[in-house]
């Protein structure tokens, strides 16, 4: 069955860290691979620290008046849905060739092995769909150390209570240099009896594979790496998949469905050039790996013969069980007029990271928070972002909310940016699947090639908000310890719309879930998953590495199916 | 006490404070850009002098001096190119046709309320009367927006890349102690000429192509 004489072996939908594993290890095997990106390609050379183009606009992902998602909350007792073109609130990441790793800060962690099994470890929650993966974390074992060399991180294993096995003794590369705020991180851990780590990175510390290392900018999260240190999808694997001489990128190509024949094939991909002319393309084999919200919204717009509600959707489960990562954030201010001038300087650096968290809490002993152990999440350390304008522009309000100018408003900026130096943390632990965070098509809305837009339902579990405060109050004893002043944090349960899973489960059972262990769909036989659509759980720590070794790995599946 | 004609538009408008974002169709636009001084996009050269400003620059030059005044520590409007900056920000492509209406329409309640209780226009006050008059302004909803969304600019102007046209040689930067990153944009690689801004700068064009006659 199928198209004879397809024109790819394989066709990626999506060039994010889901699609260039696959691309790259498909092209390094001979196959002829098309990668169909809907952003532009955008690469080093582009690449410039101008917050006005990262950030107070942004040239990486589309106006909303264009392409949008509508948000459903819950008020009071009611879901209410709005349009993200009328609150503003977008969840693009960064749509362009390498996706959103391009924008990472790149702070890398392998989930532990008890991710993998969260049920059987700390049994149901209810109200919450919490299963165990249908493979261990030795099966993906390989890949994480794969993925180390192959993207590149830097890092140094340590002994930890809850470290992760690790198949070789240390890191592909020795850590980036670091910032001196790191040694004040370190004493208040040890004064307080917990143990700070160092942080991988996906960032290079030495040149490799035609890559430049860090150039330590200090204009990292949110910024595309000028340097190609940082391990984007791009960078790392697609320019070498591109270098194989089998592997076709298309930018600018929005993918609008899977079109799939009578026996529920998918035959081609139809979408959208840059003139916004329709086009198809033919495969043996399609890969989707559009970032979990577009991922299932694509399926459930490929409507076809055998595939009425969507694509892979035979059992409604496509867009379920969407996941983000719960927690907060919080800060503390360390004033230079506090300290000496030699250690005002010192904390003054721009550039080297801070390369600390703290995982003393991934799993939760402690009768004060339950009877019995619990799944708890990581905290980790950054620098307060450079960027300016954003932080000027809230400072011309003074404490009664009142307009300031002159030259008030100038002291008070200029303090802001220039009298200390902020340390904040952020909180991972994870947001539990529920019935009420999933993604399914807006009735109304469309995007401009008339399309329906993806819609998510943001219900959250209260357990998350429970473990976010728990892990929170961790993280400000810490910078209490530092003599850190104006300290705040928050939890709720509003999601970051940069971390997001789940959608597309990997399971066995077909009523469950949407993708097979391989991460092939269980009703389409020639498509695979290889985004975070795939977790069923989320872990409690970025995504990104898990993403990679997961694509990696499918890799290996396609070209045996191939 | 005058009441500030910026309050009678109090639950007209809504702006954005970051961004500003209103309604306003084309018809409209076109004709508020033809008050516009006749300058290409892309231009640099703005160097109007006061004396040779017309309306809304005139007014609002006075009303960036106020609230950016010169003096002994601090940077003043003209040392941070504020106007040419705004002046160059309202030419730029992309730009919402919207916000200059804010601008415009702002200045005319500025200079309503001016006349109303001076009998003068704002910029032809003193400065003790033009600080009365913005701080009687900011107390309604539509006069904080509007000295919002001037403010904002200061600070682009002050804090933006040079390439933007304010913040000459990083002035900005260095009096209020930011370090940038690098490498910083060349004016080949201003946001409007990159990804999906020059992007939506294409299909704009593209359909106003299209829908021509």
């Amino acid at each position: 069955m199928g198209v004879q004489n397809p024109d790819f072996d394989v066709c990626v939908i999506g060039s994010g860290a889901g699609g260039g594993p696959v691309a790259l290890r498909l092209a390094q095997a001979g196959y002829d691979v098309l990668v169909l990106e809907k952003g532009p390609w955008l690469k080093e050379e582009h690449f410039k620290k101008d917050e006005m183009a990262c950030c107070r606009h942004s040239i990486f992902t589309p106006n909303l008046q264009d392409e949008q998602h509508v948000i459903e909350q819950k008020y009071q007792d009611e879901w209410l849905s709005e349009p993200s073109s009328q609150s503003g609130w977008s969840f693009w990441n960064g749509n362009m060739v390498g996706g959103s790793s391009n924008l990472m800060s790149g702070y890398f962690y392998r989930l532990k092995p008890e991710d993998f099994r969260l049920k059987s470890e700390f049994g149901a929650i209810d109200g919450a769909n919490v299963v165990d993966w249908p493979i261990s974390y030795d099966e993906l074992e390989p890949y994480y150390t794969m993925v180390e060399s192959e993207v590149g991180v830097s890092g140094e294993a340590q002994e930890h209570k809850f470290s992760e096995p690790r198949s070789v003794p240390d890191f592909y590369q020795k850590p980036t240099a670091e910032h001196p705020i790191v040694d004040r991180i370190d004493s208040a851990c040890e004064e307080l009896g917990y143990q700070a780590l160092k942080t991988p990175r996906a960032i290079l510390s030495k040149p490799d594979k035609g890559r430049r290392s860090c150039e330590y900018s200090g204009f990292c999260g949110s910024y595309g790496c000028a340097s190609g240190a940082k391990g984007s999808s791009r960078a790392a694997l697609l320019d070498r998949a591109v270098a194989t001489g089998k592997c076709q990128i298309r930018a600018d190509s929005q993918v609008s469905r899977l079109i799939s024949d009578s026996s529920g094939k998918v035959i081609a991909a139809e979408y959208f050039d840059l003139q916004d002319k329709p086009q198809q393309v033919t495969a043996k084999i399609f890969v989707v790996a559009c970032q979990a919200v577009e991922t299932s919204r694509l399926l459930l717009n490929s409507v076809g013969e055998k595939h009425p509600n969507g694509l892979a959707n035979n059992h409604g489960q496509v867009g379920k069980n969407l996941l983000f990562s719960a927690g907060g954030a919080g800060s503390g201010d360390l004033p230079y007029e506090m300290m000496s001038v030699e250690s005002a300087r010192l904390l003054q650096t721009r550039g080297p990271f801070v390369n600390r968290n703290l995982q003393d809490w991934y799993f939760i002993d402690d009768l004060a928070f339950a009877d019995k152990p619990a799944k708890g999440g990581t905290i980790d350390f950054l620098l307060r972002h450079p960027n300016v304008l954003s932080q000027a522009m809230s400072q011309k309000w003074d404490d009664n909310g009142k307009l300031i100018w002159g030259d008030a408003l100038q002291q008070k900026i200029k303090s802001a940016i220039g009298g200390q130096q902020t340390l904040n943390f952020e909180v991972f632990n994870d947001w539990l699947p529920t019935d009420n965070c999933f993604v399914s098509l807006d009735s109304q809305v469309k995007d401009r090639w008339q399309q329906p837009v993806a819609k998510l339902r943001l219900g959250y579990h209260e357990h998350d908000l429970k473990v976010g405060r728990y892990l929170s109050r961790k993280a400000e004893s810490v910078l209490q310890q530092m003599g850190a002043k104006n300290i705040s944090w928050s939890v709720s349960g509003s999601p970051p719309s940069n971390l997001m899973a789940g959608g597309c489960r990997f399971g066995t059972d077909i009523e469950t879930s949407v993708l097979d262990t391989d991460c092939r769909a269980h009703d389409c036989e020639n498509l695979y998953v290889t985004d975070g659509s795939f977790m069923p759980t989320g872990g409690s720590v970025t995504y990104t590495w898990t993403i990679y070794a997961n694509a990696f790995r499918v890799a290996e599946k396609i070209i045996e199916a191939l | 006490m005058t009441k500030s004609p910026f309050s009678a538009e109090q639950d007209t408008l809504q702006v954005d404070q970051a961004g500003g974002t209103f309604t306003l169709n084309r018809r409209r636009f076109l004709q508020l850009l033809a008050t516009l001084p006749t300058l290409g996009f892309y231009s640099h050269a703005v160097n109007a002098t006061p004396k040779g400003l017309s309306e809304p620059w005139l007014s609002v030059d006075a009303v960036q001096k106020q609230l950016f005044p010169m003096s002994e520590n601090w940077l003043g409007a003209e040392q941070i190119n504020a106007l040419g900056y705004l002046q160059q920000k309202m030419q730029r492509p992309l730009v919402d046709p919207k916000d200059y209406d804010f601008l415009v329409k702002g200045v005319g309640w500025l200079n309503d309320f001016a006349q109303s209780s001076h009998q003068q226009q704002f910029a032809d006050l003193s400065a003790e009367q033009k600080e009365t008059l913005l701080q009687q302004i900011a107390k309604s909803q539509a006069g904080e927006n509007w000295l919002g969304m001037i403010l904002n600019n200061l600070i682009e102007a002050l804090l933006s890349d040079p390439v933007y046209g304010g913040n000459p040689n990083g002035i900005g930067w260095k009096a209020m102690g930011q370090t940038p990153g690098y490498p910083l944009p060349t004016a080949q690689e201003r946001y409007f000429e990159l990804g999906y801004q020059r992007r939506q700068r294409d299909y704009q064009q593209r359909i106003k192509r299209t829908t021509k006659g």
